[in-house]
């Protein structure tokens, strides 16, 4: 006979408990029933206000209503329990069944708790809890402007935000003089206020509601100071308040401000009878949190097979973006009475960043902390806090950015393998990593196999850290060798190529690799073969990606782009027309370029070679926008024109794209030179960018705009013009020496070991003894330059490749534009033919 | 329906460099040809990119993988077999082959 558990909820705490007992419960002992008085199964109300942005109540949901029936868990929505009977151990819902249990678990949840405010009933005042709250809101905001939230906690500025997002005015306001007063302490709070206000959220604190003046509908609200705010619509955030009720009509034992009394095994005053979630009441207080929820959950589950499991309180660290701002917080938020521990505070109102650390006052244990602006760095901390690790570094670098852009201080790497990295489900680092051991070989393999992450998600980046250092040191998985056909990595091979003077493919495959390689390991040894001898780039066609191959930049549709080169964006008219003539001539699309240059696109392979004959005719270069290879210094007028500029930036953008110009590299080379402090070259997105002053300039390196910006960190000011060239000579040098294939300078140093200072080491004070051999290979480079395309035009043989067909003049057919405001698009497949059989079908 | 075999002559040997892909026209057809120093040599496949639909592939780079010789799109790189234009990316496409020989000093293709 099987036992029968009643669960009285089911919201997320609920569902996890039938969840967790149900897979510890492989012999089938117990017989799960739960009741929800919501009409749909348990969701996430975590993620609540994403119902707004576009997520639907069947996203939201813990569980498919096949979960329930597939793992025996008997679901009865729409239906409430409204009477326990302890002594018959049964339960009476509201449609009338009587339902014996063996044990009986609450997770009744809280209600929102609606300040008894006289006017409080007038229409147009709402709660934030459920999906079917969401939808009235959404409903009555179509007749509404303002909407003021009452609560500046987190759940409220959450509301806040749903509100505007529905287009509404919106004011929070707080009755504390802080917002988030348990989580932030005054000067965070200042800072998140003036972060919301920026993002047209007015708010109002120290502020009691006295009056809801209205006429059956909310007109505006009055404070106990005199001021009034009129609004059309309320949403009451302003706490919560346990759902006892049930519990107090059984005669449980609840506290003197609500909430069902449990003992450290979640017991009631009834030894039948648990209680889990929000309707708990633990030592005086409260677990708002999803997390503690769930470990009250598990802790039940243990119990009910047997285990020994308590639950004695839980971290109510937390960290949330609210309106797009990140906050977090955990352990003491203020330097707790009594003690002697000591704060370190950032508060950067400039950058809108608050970081405060208490630490002990030995500075060896952190003890708790605030972030506001950028959370990134809670991860460790927690960690840091929650496994009382030591701190071994100066604690302030816990939170000052480093120059590399990672925060110093511990990875997930140094915490011991109790560490719980996901705390909505409980998963420690040791259980993550025996899930890798066991062949989860994915992030999200490891997410479904753990659950890890799978709650609020805040700890998917250290759960990702995690299983690439797994992976790193399980060595095969993410090994550096190239491809099947080299054993070696890319900065290997380019060692090798440069000690052993090997100049072809065939000869560096003959001798350290196999097989007939790839389009891994051609590109990448031709790319290294041009950086270390410099031949032109045709040499290698056979290794060359088309567009390597063609000297032109592959379309979607087969054809190509061309792109001159126009040094620091400086053109003449007459150059210009030539251009344009091209363009008009070879019937080419044209655009401009981020990179201050102008791109003709759609020309056919054939057209290339009389397309190049004639820009070359006009004085024109090769633009390497299809080689791994510098591409533009974008300048600014400087100096020249500018008012403002101090440094004739648009001459030395051209010296420099001349001076690096075709030479290739691990991946493409931007730059910028920007003739005053004001960078209008934008010259820190760029691998290296160069900004006047008003003594010489400063070198910026490492920059990068595209899918991950980074500004370029400062590498050295007050530089004259020699020894800015020394500098970039030597850095490019040593990038292009040591980086991994494609891997632009930002992420190059983002894994440099030691970072910016070990580069500015290696280049300004030649700690490696390379500086000379550097200077001496970028000279080779420089001095071998070829423009690749009047190469390429002079030689018939290289130019046999550019017709499309090789045994008939013919021109490839499937090739066909259409008309886009004025110029040529790529037709869409069969485009021109559609066209044809409409006129057909309508004639 | 029996159609006797015809082989087409492409030209001289010559015409097609070692390592590179060059695109002929048979027929009306566009295939893609590929001149690999493998112990076969010679391999056919269509010019057409199943993936995106455009005339692209005899402009791939070669190579090989585990031993079977490939041709990668220079589009997105998805990896074909040339000798059965298998594609190992995306088991979904796959690639006409054609037979082809060396006759005196020419290519000839069936196609």
């Amino acid at each position: 006979m099987k036992e029968r558990v009643i669960v009285i909820g089911n919201g997320m705490v609920g569902y996890k408990f039938c969840e967790r007992l149900a897979e510890k419960d492989s012999e089938n002992k117990f017989q799960i029933v739960t009741f929800c008085e919501e009409p749909r199964p348990a969701y996430d109300r975590v993620h609540l206000s994403e119902y707004f942005s576009g997520k639907s109540a069947d996203d939201l949901s813990m569980a498919k209503f096949d979960w329930y029936e597939e793992n025996g868990v008997e679901l009865h929505v729409g239906e409430k329990v409204t009477q326990i009977d302890k002594v018959a151990k049964h339960v009476i819902t509201s449609s009338g069944k009587v339902v014996k249990y063996d044990k009986l678990v609450m997770a009744t949840g809280s209600a929102p708790f609606v300040p008894p405010v006289p006017g409080i009933d007038n229409k147009g005042v709402f709660v934030y809890r459920t999906i079917e709250d969401l939808d009235a809101i959404k409903e009555y905001s179509k007749g509404a402007r303002t909407c003021a939230v009452i609560g500046g906690g987190l759940l409220g500025l959450e509301a806040a935000k749903a509100a505007q997002d529905l287009g509404l005015t919106t004011h929070v306001v707080e009755f504390a003089p802080r917002l988030m007063p348990r989580q932030l302490d005054n000067a965070a709070g200042t800072l998140l206020k003036d972060v919301i206000e920026d993002r047209g959220i007015k708010v109002h604190l120290s502020k009691s509601t006295s009056n809801i003046a209205g006429d059956g509908e909310v007109k505006a609200m009055e404070f106990a100071d005199g001021s009034e705010l009129k609004v059309d619509m309320i949403i009451v955030s302003a706490g919560i308040k346990p759902r006892d009720e049930l519990a107090r009509d059984t005669g449980l034992e609840v506290g003197p401000r609500g909430g069902i009394q449990v003992d450290s095994y979640l017991l009631t005053s009834d030894p039948n009878i648990f209680a889990i979630g929000e309707c708990a009441l633990y030592e005086g207080m409260i677990y708002g949190l999803v997390a503690p929820g769930y470990q009250m959950a598990d802790a039940v589950s243990e119990l009910l097979m047997g285990n020994e499991a308590t639950f004695t309180g839980a971290d109510m660290s937390t960290k949330l973006k609210l309106i797009g701002t990140d906050v977090a917080s955990f352990g003491a938020i203020e330097i707790p009475a009594d003690s002697n521990a000591r704060e370190i505070v950032i508060n950067d109102t400039h950058n809108n960043l608050f970081k405060k650390l208490i630490i002990s006052e030995d500075g060896t244990k952190l003890l708790g902390g605030i972030l506001v602006g950028d959370a990134s760095a809670y991860g460790t901390l927690h960690q840091m806090y929650l496994n009382e690790m030591t701190i071994k570094c100066d604690p302030i670098q816990l939170i000052m950015p480093a120059s590399d852009g990672e925060p110093a201080g511990v990875g997930v790497g140094d915490l011991p393998d109790s560490a719980q990295i996901c705390s909505c489900e409980a998963v420690t680092k040791g259980d993550l990593c025996s899930a890798i051991e066991k062949g989860c070989s994915s992030v999200a393999e490891l997410k479904s196999c753990t659950k890890a992450g799978t709650g609020c998600g805040g700890c998917v980046p250290m759960i990702t850290d995690l299983f690439k250092q797994k992976m790193r040191e399980s060595g095969a998985e993410v090994s550096d060798r190239l491809c099947e056909h080299f054993d070696l990595s890319r900065k290997q091979m380019y060692q090798v190529v440069r000690a052993t003077g090997i100049k072809s493919f065939d000869e560096l495959l003959e001798k350290h690799g196999t097989g007939l390689g790839c389009e891994i390991c051609k590109p990448a040894a031709a790319n290294i073969l041009a950086s270390t001898w410099n031949l032109p780039i045709l040499e290698h066609s056979s290794l060359q990606d088309s567009n390597d191959a063609f000297l032109a930049n592959i379309q979607q549709d087969g054809t190509y782009s061309v792109i001159p080169r126009i040094p620091g964006g400086e053109i003449t008219p007459d150059k210009l027309i030539v251009i344009g003539e091209v363009a008009k001539k070879y019937n080419l699309y044209m655009k401009l370029t981020g990179g201050q240059r102008i791109d003709l696109l759609g020309a056919r392979a054939a057209d290339l070679p009389p397309i190049w004959k004639e820009l070359i005719d006009a004085g024109f270069e090769s633009g390497h926008a299809y080689g791994k290879a510098l591409r533009t210094v974008k300048s600014c007028v400087g100096s020249t024109w500018c008012r403002f500029g101090v440094q004739d930036s648009t001459t030395l953008a051209i010296d420099i794209e001349k001076r690096y110009r075709g030479i290739r590299s691990p991946h493409k080379l931007k730059g910028g030179v920007s003739g005053c402090t004001r960078e209008c070259a934008e010259a820190r997105s760029k691998d290296f960018g160069i900004i006047a002053t008003e003594k010489g300039w400063n070198l910026f390196v490492c920059g990068n705009g595209g899918i991950t910006p980074r500004h370029g960190d400062l590498f050295a000011t007050d530089l004259d013009r020699e020894t800015l060239i020394k500098y970039i000579d030597r850095f490019l040098m040593y990038y292009i020496k040591t980086a991994d294939r494609l891997e632009r300078t930002s992420t190059w140093m983002t894994k440099l070991e030691g970072g910016l200072a070990h580069l500015q080491d290696v280049v300004i004070n030649d700690s490696l003894g390379i500086c000379e051999e550097l200077e001496s290979q970028m000279a080779h480079l420089i001095g071998s330059y070829e423009c690749e395309w009047k190469n390429a035009i002079e030689d018939p043989e290289k130019l046999k490749r550019f017709s499309h067909f090789q045994n008939t003049e013919e021109v490839d057919e499937t090739v066909e534009f259409v008309d886009i405001r004025g110029q040529i698009c790529p037709a869409r497949l069969n485009e021109a033919n559609e066209e044809e059989s409409d006129e057909l079908a309508k004639a | 329906m029996i159609t006797e075999s015809t082989w087409t002559n492409i030209g001289p040997v010559s015409n097609y460099p070692l390592n590179l892909g060059s695109c002929v026209k048979v027929g009306g057809k566009q295939i893609a040809i590929f001149n690999l120093p493998t112990e076969q040599k010679w391999y056919a496949v269509q010019n057409f990119n199943p993936q995106n639909q455009r005339m692209v592939l005899s402009r791939g780079l070669t190579g090989d993988a585990d031993g079977v010789p490939i041709v990668i799109c220079p589009l997105h790189k998805y990896r074909y077999s040339l000798e059965t234009g298998e594609c190992f990316t995306e088991s979904t496409y796959s690639l006409e082959t054609f037979p082809i020989k060396v006759d005196g000093d020419s290519l000839v293709i069936e196609a």
